[in-house]
């Protein structure tokens, strides 16, 4: 219970703070906008000319690509400080943190909880609520439930990539070239349907670094298509391998913080 | 050692970008019989040519700028016997010339050799695309520098960047090229810069466009810097005269 004060009240403050400078937070939801609005853009263009993804069609793609966004977006408001890891090892921040009768990592996503994404969370609902309405697909009650389930659980596959790609701050290695390959650019597949890769890539992002279950797989289930390639199974378990990934990253998380030597600054 | 792996993981990050852009056009283009503009071998180049200028060209002049005003640091800049502008444009260059002979030839010369890279220009007009890279790089600095100094009024880098990088990403062509936009899209972009940047050099590099083109396009480019110098000197001006300088 009082876990759930301590996160609404750290929270509380990160918003009022963005408020404090409306002139700022107006600069940043422009910055917003133009950025992930250009590349929705370019992907409309794109359809616009070509019509189709192989056999995607224009709004099956755009859908895919707003899931993907939106689980970003919500994995990165909390998880991203962890992928910015290596800054506040410097700083000593992590001495303070684990000073706390918190659980370390909890208290150092609480305090660091981002109020950027506001913009992100709106042009990503709206895309996908304009892709399913011209879908015109008919909604059920299992639909809604089952979008909100794989929502969370591919929230928490973008969360563990993050805290995966941060950690190795704490052995103070500079790996910013790996995290940059397994996490931006190793994402970037996802944007469009796996089907258009070759089979080992498909494979990869399937078992090994499991981000088709972020889009590809539940849209599936959403669109009534079958377009998986290995089991038609793999639509339905999304929110399982986000919380396997997520244990998995939390325990590295662990074997991390056993490893860490304060810089005593 | 630990710069070892990170060249060949840079190198690996490339390929990724270069695999990722591939598919993307070989799935679409077989779809787009109708009028062919490009074929695939030709669409193979022009990731890879747009990727090498896009890595030329990239800065981190905003969030210097962030960094020179919040610390401070700014003030000793603006007091130094050198221009501000010269060092920044210097410095970002050294640094893009290594990535681009340590990570992005080499990578470049694995995908030709993978997926095939189309050489069809002679001498000529491979001098005038060189020629234009260049203005290119200077364009792009030019409107990146301009938009670093408006941190001393945005006081953020992160979204002014994001802000700009969000018009290059459209208007540049350097991701979707200009001929697959919609008319009426391809009319604004001809009354900004960012076409110069990526796409008309690139065209160029292709053999779209002959002597006279490459030159009208080269003079675009030299118009559009000149205008952007002037419009720096202003506001440098204004930056000098009117800044309030945080104590650092």
């Amino acid at each position: 219970m009082d876990a759930i004060k301590l996160f609404f009240a750290f929270t509380k403050v990160s918003f009022l703070t963005q408020l404090e400078y409306p002139a700022r937070y107006l600069v940043r939801a422009f910055g917003k906008i133009l950025s992930f609005g250009g590349g929705f853009a370019l992907l409309a263009i794109m359809l616009t000319r070509f019509g189709a993804i192989g056999t995607w069609s224009m709004y099956e793609v755009l859908l895919l690509y707003s899931v993907n966004i939106l689980c970003y977006s919500i994995g990165a408001t909390f998880a991203m400080p962890v992928c910015n890891l290596s800054a506040r090892v410097r700083n000593g921040l992590i001495d303070y943190i684990l000073t706390k009768p918190v659980n370390s990592m909890y208290l150092y996503v609480c305090q660091q909880v981002s109020a950027g994404y506001t913009t992100n969370y709106i042009i990503s609902l709206f895309i996908m609520g304009v892709s399913l309405y011209n879908l015109d697909i008919g909604v059920t009650a299992f639909s809604v439930v089952y979008l909100v389930l794989s929502i969370i659980g591919g929230s928490l596959i973008h969360a563990a990539a993050l805290i995966a790609s941060g950690v190795p701050a704490f052995w103070l290695v500079k790996s910013h070239a790996l995290s940059n390959i397994f996490y931006w650019e190793a994402t970037r597949f996802i944007d469009y349907p796996i089907n258009i890769y070759a089979g080992g890539v498909q494979f990869i992002l399937t078992f090994l670094i499991p981000y088709a279950f972020i889009n590809y797989y539940p849209v599936q289930l959403f669109l009534g298509r079958a377009d998986t390639p290995f089991s038609s199974i793999l639509t339905y378990l999304t929110p399982l391998v986000g919380v396997i990934c997520f244990f998995l990253a939390y325990r590295f998380w662990e074997f991390g913080l056993n490893a860490y030597q304060s810089t005593g600054s | 050692m630990m710069y070892r792996s990170e060249f060949f993981l840079n190198i690996i990050g490339t390929l990724l970008f270069i695999y990722v852009q591939i598919s993307i056009w070989c799935a679409l283009l077989p779809s787009y019989a109708t009028d062919a503009i490009v074929g695939s071998g030709q669409m193979v180049t022009f990731v890879i040519v747009s990727y090498l200028l896009r890595q030329a060209s990239r800065t981190y002049f905003t969030r210097a700028f962030e960094t020179k005003i919040n610390h401070g640091n700014i003030s000793i800049d603006l007091i130094r016997p050198i221009s501000l502008k010269f060092m920044m444009f210097a410095e970002q260059l050294s640094e893009n010339l290594s990535m681009i002979l340590f990570a992005c030839i080499p990578a470049a010369i694995i995908s030709g050799f993978v997926w095939g890279i189309e050489l069809v220009v002679g001498i000529p007009n491979m001098l005038l695309f060189g020629l234009s890279v260049l203005l290119a790089i200077t364009l792009q600095f030019y409107i990146e520098y301009i938009a670093g100094m408006c941190v001393f009024w945005t006081r953020d880098s992160v979204y002014t960047s994001q802000a700009l990088g969000g018009l290059i990403l459209i208007f540049s062509g350097s991701t979707v090229p200009l001929w697959f936009y919609p008319d009426w899209l391809n009319i604004v972009g001809l009354f900004l810069p960012f076409r110069l940047m990526a796409f008309e050099p690139i065209r160029i590099f292709m053999g779209h466009a002959d002597l006279s083109g490459a030159i009208e396009i080269i003079a675009h480019q030299a118009l559009w810097i000149v205008g952007l110098y002037v419009l720096e000197r202003l506001v440098w001006r204004e930056i000098q005269n009117n800044v309030f300088i945080q104590g650092g």
